[in-house]
């Protein structure tokens, strides 16, 4: 197994590692070991952070920075907060560490070294080490985009957001999101969709979106056409370790993401899921992403920590707008009021993105029944149809604004679902 | 001399016959009862000896040994009190033992002579058949409720012994209003208009106490569930948001039931009268009982038993009505589960190291939760909850218990125009006519309502239209309706039906009856339609609320 782990650093260190000699080793680590074992080994000090990871690495190499840790130089203490970082050190097998990393196949990019995303490395938050499931190398092959929202959508959320990931996809735009329940897994699934139908899995979608870069609304135009291009992976940047999925609920579309794309995270394998790692890891989605599409959110949701990160780095944030009554769009149409720009499709996307699409398709999901459909029934089917709305209406508000009994609305009803113009679940009912 | 006096004993809510035989010796002064007596039944020692001596009886100095035969079954409670006292008098010579033959005697004894109320007396009435049977004054209703003839009640010990030893009358078997009121009830199935009468007294009394449904306003959907609840005897879990009238429905359901017939009535009160509960005026429990626990409660109050003796828990003192279970996501686990087996088999049976009772335990379970832990959910969207939230409070209800419901009802807040409407809606009574006619309709197949079919005769008693074979089919292939589901919906949508015909029949005297064979013969008129399947499906639209995290 650990054989078909993805990494080039597996190979014994040589001694050859610049040894900036500022302490000598206490000599309970071996010295076979790569660098990456002793990146992946500092993050797993209980007590240090993204800032604290960095800040022991800067200028120097991992097992360097490893030595001073657990000799407790100076510069080490003084990049610590606690003295207690310094003894958990001493308790942490770097081998075993490292051997755990192998095991599970989990990759190991320490930043400034090669392997690290580029997307990442100018980032003033970059993760100093990062760690994979699948080749990290995807996340420079193409734009991206991420789709982030809320975890309790409706379905209207969870269709524009599947829908937009299997088009920016198909369009070759590499789907980022956070792996969590609503938008996030619905955004995986329709990129994976996408992905799937060109990857040579499946057969190659005969409607594949020809992709135009350009510099820019007025700079040169360097058209690069692919008349069978293929999607793009999906990428994942999760909160917990790549090798411990989580939710349950998506250890399948965990697995699939990383088959396909990457699954990425700062955490090591052992950590807890605490609480702070989720708006940290959002940080590192809007830090990869070129632009950042917010498909519903509440008005206080997590999803605001990815706009501000975005918007401190500058990176264009997107929402789709929905129902004013609705409580899942409060916080996306906030947003649009407050100046960011509309996804409706794909093309907001891509405007936004510098890109222009030439002959793009529709999306790779299967596509809605008209709504003429609704059009030429029969008399009780049609005064219901007319009081179920786009969106949701509970069966007793149908009951009121029609005045039929209810034996009649809920036959109609079940009418119209078969018929595919409504969708009922849970006691409400929406158009579609 | 022995003397031996006939009594009877309760075990859960059954009465056992007792022989109280009382032997007197000489030797040191002393008194032991044996026979597996428990505390209450040791401590009559010390009543009876008081209750002798205030009612002027000399206490004997004598050797007195009392047995409770037969030995091997436990004698709990004080009613061999007076059995006992009499036992002693008639070993010591003040009684002749002559008067007692053929008299079986039940009352606990107040210090001062007095003979007191004994629970269960129905059940103890029952178990000394063949005797004449004295009991407390105020039990003479119950008693009588059983067997009107040969039942005395007595005040005193001291009038006891007067009439035993013929110097006072026998009182009057039973008062005349007692006994008249229950041979009206006795009969009140004979012909339409007594059972009327009665119907119309139970919904009066069920309004005052439990409110009427006129006065929940809007939830066309939450009163059409209890109706149908009411109905086909459908368990009802109703999932709203707080404020959406959960429990002012649940309460409401109760006055919908019909008011219980003579077997029924006998059952419940021998529960309710088992666990000490007073009777109503006039002897029998005739209403539908409505309890309705808090979350607190243990799984041992819930089903029954205890330490001391085999209490009848909640559910049995529903049997025959209603048993609500408010904010049925916060009891625990293991309380909800002990649910499952009584409520398939209409009977639970307690088992402990000293004994086991079986209790009725046929209620109509009515639950009422919030979607999740904010109550806000139901709409996605618009929860607050982590789906882990969600999950972990949904899951409080286990699968197997989830699936006994075959109502799961989805409630949403009434809107303000709603409540400040004074458009009353549908008041009790009205609804209850309906449901009275659609159980008649249940009872010509052979059930007291439609939850009871098996589902080897659903497709005799509720054939499917191609609408509604088609309606089930499409549902069971999207996955919105499992095979277990399908008879649950079958059977509710067959009492949708019926409430439909229920209409149609609301013809005087033996048009009705006619018409009911007509519509419930093969055949007939009483196809479920694909309506009358859509119906049912969104009355268990609830589910959905509740699958979350799969």
């Amino acid at each position: 197994m650990s054989s078909s782990a993805p990494h080039t650093g597996t190979a014994p260190r040589t001694g050859t590692a610049p040894h900036t000699g500022t302490a000598p080793r206490t000599g309970t680590a071996p010295h076979d070991l790569p660098e990456k074992a002793y990146a992946a080994a500092l993050a797993s000090v209980p007590g240090v952070g993204p800032k604290t990871l960095r800040r022991l690495l800067e200028g120097t190499v991992p097992h360097a920075a490893w030595d001073e840790l657990v000799t407790g130089s100076a510069r080490v203490r003084a990049a610590l907060r606690t003295e207690s970082a310094h003894n958990d050190a001493r308790k942490i097998d770097v081998a075993h560490v490292w051997a755990t990393h192998v095991q599970a196949g989990v990759g190991v990019c320490v930043l400034g070294e090669p392997g690290y995303p580029a997307a990442l490395r100018a980032d003033p938050e970059a993760p100093a080490v990062l760690f994979s499931l699948g080749s990290p190398r995807v996340v420079d092959t193409a734009p991206r985009v991420a789709i982030v929202g809320t975890r309790s959508a409706t379905r209207y959320g969870l269709g524009v957001a599947a829908q937009l990931g299997a088009d920016l996809a198909a369009a070759g735009v590499v789907v980022v999101s956070g792996l969590a329940l609503g938008i996030d897994g619905a955004a995986h699934e329709g990129a994976l969709a996408a992905w799937r139908a060109t990857s040579g899995r499946g057969e190659p979608a005969a409607d594949a979106a020809e992709l135009s870069l350009t510099a820019g609304p007025s700079g040169p135009e360097v058209r690069e056409s692919f008349p069978t291009r293929p999607a793009a992976p999906p990428v994942a940047v999760v909160a917990g370790s790549v090798a411990a999925p989580y939710p349950r609920q998506h250890s399948g579309l965990w697995r699939r993401v990383a088959e396909a794309g990457a699954v990425l995270s700062e955490a090591p394998i052992g950590v807890a899921d605490v609480a702070w790692r989720f708006p940290a890891r959002n940080r590192i989605i809007a830090a990869l992403s070129d632009v950042v599409v917010v498909v519903e959110c509440h008005s206080r949701g997590g999803s605001f920590h990815t706009v501000q990160a975005a918007t401190a780095r500058s990176v264009p944030v997107g929402a789709v707008p929905g129902s004013v009554r609705s409580p899942a769009s409060a916080g996306t149409n906030a947003l649009l009021a407050d100046g960011c720009f509309v996804v409706r499709d794909l093309s907001d996307v891509l405007v936004a993105l510098g890109l222009s699409l030439a002959g793009a398709g529709p999306g790779r999901l299967p596509a809605q029944l008209p709504a003429q459909a609704a059009d030429g029934l029969p008399s009780p089917t049609r005064e219901v149809v007319g009081a179920v709305a786009w969106d949701r209406r509970s069966l007793e508000e149908i009951l009121e604004q029609t005045g039929l009994p209810m034996d009649t609305v809920c036959g109609a009803l079940e009418r119209l679902r078969a018929l595919g113009v409504v969708h009922g679940e849970a006691g409400w009912w929406e158009r579609c | 001399m022995i003397a031996a006096v006939h009594s009877a004993t309760l075990t859960g809510t059954t009465g056992r016959p007792v022989i109280v035989e009382v032997h007197d010796s000489g030797g040191l002064p002393g008194f032991t009862i044996v026979g597996l007596p428990d505390t209450a039944v040791r401590e009559s020692r010390d009543r009876v000896r008081a209750a002798l001596l205030s009612s002027t009886f000399a206490w004997p100095q004598r050797r007195m040994t009392v047995n409770l035969a037969p030995t091997a079954v436990r004698k709990a409670g004080a009613g061999l009190d007076l059995p006992i006292a009499l036992g002693v008098l008639a070993a010591v010579g003040d009684l002749s033992w002559k008067v007692l033959e053929g008299v079986a005697f039940i009352g606990e004894l107040g210090l001062d002579g007095s003979v007191r109320h004994v629970p269960g007396t129905i059940a103890l009435a029952e178990a000394v058949r063949g005797h004449r049977l004295v009991v407390p004054e105020c039990d003479l209703a119950e008693a009588a409720a059983v067997r009107p003839r040969r039942t005395f009640g007595v005040p005193s010990l001291r009038t006891l012994v007067e009439i035993l030893r013929g110097t006072h009358p026998w009182p009057l078997p039973v008062t005349n209003s007692v006994l008249g009121r229950a041979d009206e009830r006795a009969d009140r199935h004979g012909n339409g208009s007594p059972a009327a009468a009665e119907q119309r007294a139970w919904i009066e009394r069920a309004v005052a106490c439990y409110g009427d449904l006129e006065e929940v306003k809007g939830q066309r959907v939450g009163r059409r569930a209890v109706e149908v609840a009411a109905s086909g005897g459908h368990h009802l879990l109703l999932v709203g948001p707080p404020g959406s009238g959960k429990t002012m429905l649940a309460r409401r359901l109760v006055g919908l039931l019909p008011p219980l017939a003579r077997p029924e009535a006998l059952e419940v009160t021998r529960i309710h009268s088992s666990a000490g509960l007073s009777a109503p005026e006039g002897g029998l429990v005739w209403d539908p009982p409505f309890r309705a626990p808090h979350h607190g409660a243990s799984a041992v109050s819930l089903v029954g038993g205890g330490t001391a003796s085999m209490r009848p828990g909640e559910i049995s003192l529903a049997s025959r009505g209603v048993l609500f279970l408010d904010e049925m996501g916060e009891f625990p686990v293991a309380v909800l589960d002990a649910l499952r087996q009584p409520l398939e088999e209409g009977v639970v049976r307690v088992s402990r190291a000293r004994g086991t009772a079986d209790f009725p335990a046929r209620f109509l379970l009515v639950g009422a939760m919030n979607p999740c832990p904010c109550g806000e959910g139901g709409a996605a969207g618009s929860c607050r909850c982590s789906p882990a939230a969600r999950a972990r409070y949904v899951r409080r209800l286990s699968g197997p218990l989830l699936d006994r419901f075959d109502l799961v009802v989805p409630l949403r807040r009434t809107t303000p125009d709603e409540l400040l409407s004074p458009a009353p809606g549908e008041p009790t009574a009205a609804v209850a006519a309906r449901v009275a006619a659609a159980r008649r309709l249940a009872r010509t197949r052979g059930v007291r309502c439609n939850s009871e079919l098996r589902a080897s005769v659903l497709s005799a008693v509720a054939p499917l239209d191609s609408g509604a074979a088609e309606l089930l089919e499409r549902s069971v292939r999207a996955g919105r309706l499992s095979g277990r589901g399908v008879d649950r919906v079958r059977r509710v949508a067959r009492t949708i039906a019926d409430l439909d015909l229920a209409g149609d029949l609301d013809l005087p005297g033996a048009g009705a009856v006619a018409g009911e064979r007509a519509v419930a013969a093969p055949g007939g008129a009483g196809i479920v339609r694909g309506e009358h399947v859509a119906e049912a499906l969104a009355l268990r639209a609830g589910r959905e609320v509740l699958d979350v995290g799969g």
